[in-house]
């Protein structure tokens, strides 16, 4: 049960437009070939481009598929087509199950009404009962921490507050299969950013997780698996975190430059012996994107874990 | 285990499939539209000192302006069959129903173009809580209008009881047109601004503040009109009479009905296409 592949994404393409008037006609075209039940045109049409274009992996239960790659590299797109927002143009999904999504927090809500009655709008368009919330309101004002504000409109909360409260109503209400994440973690202060992480480490231990993110130390933490998209195509699909992480930052056109302390995050460091030495208590420094050989290790030098610079906490 | 499979194909391929799937988001969707459509009636009052009153206040200025032209005698239209601020009344009262049911499902749309384009849940709860709504301002109206009818000379009676049918009739076939609008409406927005102009043409050519003409070319226009058996009969049931063409309106209701479902339809094929193209 535990093995079951939850999320199953074959050859799985979605092409754009670049000019709107045109984008408009080509809609108008797909509206007509959809109600008359024919397939859609597979070339592209002029001014047309593959955001997303032959994807394949397979997702299991307990399982996390990190998605990375520059803006526009078809990520979200590709998430959209997992949720059933649009169709693919070619492909097929298989999703198995209840899907829980942690994208756009807060949907629904109005500002002019109260956070309690913003609470169970927001629920109900994720697709929960009335009867749930009544159930673990309490809950969700606790995890949000916004217990002294809670009949006050939406409107005069500070946007990390709603943040808050939109994450709470999702994390807390949803028991998801599949679990969909898009650059939602980094909500609020460091405090509430650590629960949200440990609510998320929960909700992924029995679901199959697809993690959009641009943070690689999250990616890092939490993905058993990375495909590194790039212009829709993706150009590695791997199990080895720090290899993917790796050459994502080789995508990157501009060179790094390190602020601060000129100290990065270590996002993988590989040993390797080959000639000199290292002794107990040596300070390594890595810089993100590089690797470093370190040759025949001293045999009484454990290797003790690694400081994150990052603000985010791995 | 519940499997859902995405594929390029059109969702007509498979009707039984389709069918089932639309079926189990409108039972689906119920919750959701009622919390919708309570939302949207909180948030369009709260923000004022009188609140609900506002929803009176429309239709209670029109009435009063008829109540007032007909006691002034400045109108004095007698083709009618019955006093002409009656016959206004409730001819504008009905025409408004119905352009609001049309109106309904583009503008649900339009208004949660944000929600669509980024959370999955059954698109019918939108259309649903647009009728909601669409029944909450009709109450206020028919609040307002029946004891107006009294004041006004009118004497309703028992056909009152048939009220309820034309009103399913006015939704039925205000959202049936509405939904074959929208997914054209959510694309171009030339759809938005044409909706008015072409209503304020349909309205001359039904029977709502003119009579039906006796002959000519006018009259083939209202006879041909599927708005003409609604009005005629509404009016004729809030007023006290038992109406005419009634086959016609059953005919047009059998009709609405199927149009309803084939727009239900159009709507659930085309949503993932257009979603695409909108923006949001």
């Amino acid at each position: 049960m535990e093995q079951d592949v939850l999320i199953k994404v074959e050859g799985v393409s979605k092409k754009f437009c670049r000019d709107l008037k045109t984008s408009l006609r080509y809609g108008m075209a797909d509206v007509r070939d959809e109600v008359l039940g024919r397939p859609r045109t597979l070339d592209l049409r002029p001014k047309e481009f593959w955001a997303v274009k032959g994807i394949d992996f397979e997702v299991r239960r307990g399982e996390c598929l990190g998605l990375i790659g520059h803006n526009g590299a078809g990520k979200t797109t590709l998430l959209k087509v997992l949720n059933g927002l649009i169709k693919p143009d070619t492909g097929r999904i298989e999703i198995h199950g209840q899907v829980g999504a942690l994208i756009a927090l807060g949907a629904g809500f109005n500002p002019i009404l109260t956070a309690r009655e913003n609470i169970y709008i927001n629920a109900s368009v994720l697709g929960l009962s009335k009867k749930l919330v009544d159930e673990r309101i309490d809950e969700i004002i606790a995890f949000a921490e916004i217990e002294e504000f809670i009949d006050m409109p939406v409107q005069h909360f500070s946007s990390g507050m709603s943040v808050r409260l939109g994450f709470a109503v999702a994390a807390i209400l949803i028991e998801p299969d599949i679990l969909f994440l898009d650059e939602v973690l980094a909500v609020g202060d460091i405090s509430f950013t650590i629960k949200c992480l440990n609510r998320v480490r929960e909700l992924m231990r029995t679901s199959a997780v697809v993690f959009v993110s641009h943070n690689m130390p999250l990616i890092t933490s939490f993905c058993t698996r990375v495909v590194v998209m790039d212009h829709g195509h993706s150009v590695l699909d791997t199990e080895e975190i720090g290899v993917a992480v790796n050459h994502y930052f080789g995508l990157a056109k501009n060179s790094v430059q390190i602020s601060g302390t000129g100290e990065a995050s270590v996002l993988d460091l590989r040993l390797a012996a080959d000639g000199g030495g290292v002794k107990r208590n040596t300070h390594i420094q890595a810089r993100a994107g590089t690797c470093r050989h370190i040759a025949r290790p001293d045999r009484k030098a454990k290797p003790r874990k690694s400081t994150w610079r990052s603000p985010m906490p791995p | 285990m519940h499997v859902t499979v995405y594929t390029p194909a059109s969702a007509l391929r498979d009707p039984r499939l389709m069918l089932r799937s639309m079926f189990a988001d409108l039972r689906a969707s119920g919750e959701l539209a009622w919390s919708l459509a309570r939302r949207d009636l909180k948030a369009q009052y709260r923000q004022s000192l009188f609140g609900y009153i506002w929803a009176f206040i429309m239709p209670l200025t029109t009435t009063v302006a008829w109540v007032y032209l007909n006691s002034s005698g400045i109108v004095k239209v007698t083709n009618t069959g019955m006093p002409y601020a009656i016959y206004a009344l409730t001819g504008t009262l009905l025409w408004q129903m119905f352009t609001e049911a049309l109106n309904s499902p583009l503008a649900q749309l339009n208004g949660a173009k944000n929600l669509l384009a980024k959370l999955s849940f059954p698109r019918e709860a939108l259309i649903l809580s647009g009728m909601i709504k669409w029944w909450f301002n009709v109450g206020i109206k028919l609040l307002i209008i029946i004891p107006a009818l009294f004041l006004l000379g009118g004497a309703p009676d028992w056909h009152m009881a048939f009220v309820p049918l034309i009103l399913v009739a006015i939704l039925l076939i205000g959202t049936a047109i509405g939904l074959f609008i929208a997914p054209v409406g959510l694309l171009y927005t030339d759809v938005g601004r044409m909706i008015p102009v072409v209503l304020q043409f349909a309205m001359y050519i039904t029977p709502v503040v003119f009579a039906i003409p006796a002959s000519g070319f006018a009259a083939t226009l209202f006879r041909i009109n599927f708005m003409t058996p609604v009005i005629v009969n509404g009016r004729a049931w809030l007023v006290g009479s038992g109406g005419s063409m009634h086959t016609e309106l059953a005919l047009i209701c059998g009709a609405a009905l199927v149009l309803l479902f084939l727009g239900w339809v159009l709507f659930r094929t085309t949503m993932s296409v257009l979603i695409e193209r909108m923006s949001a």
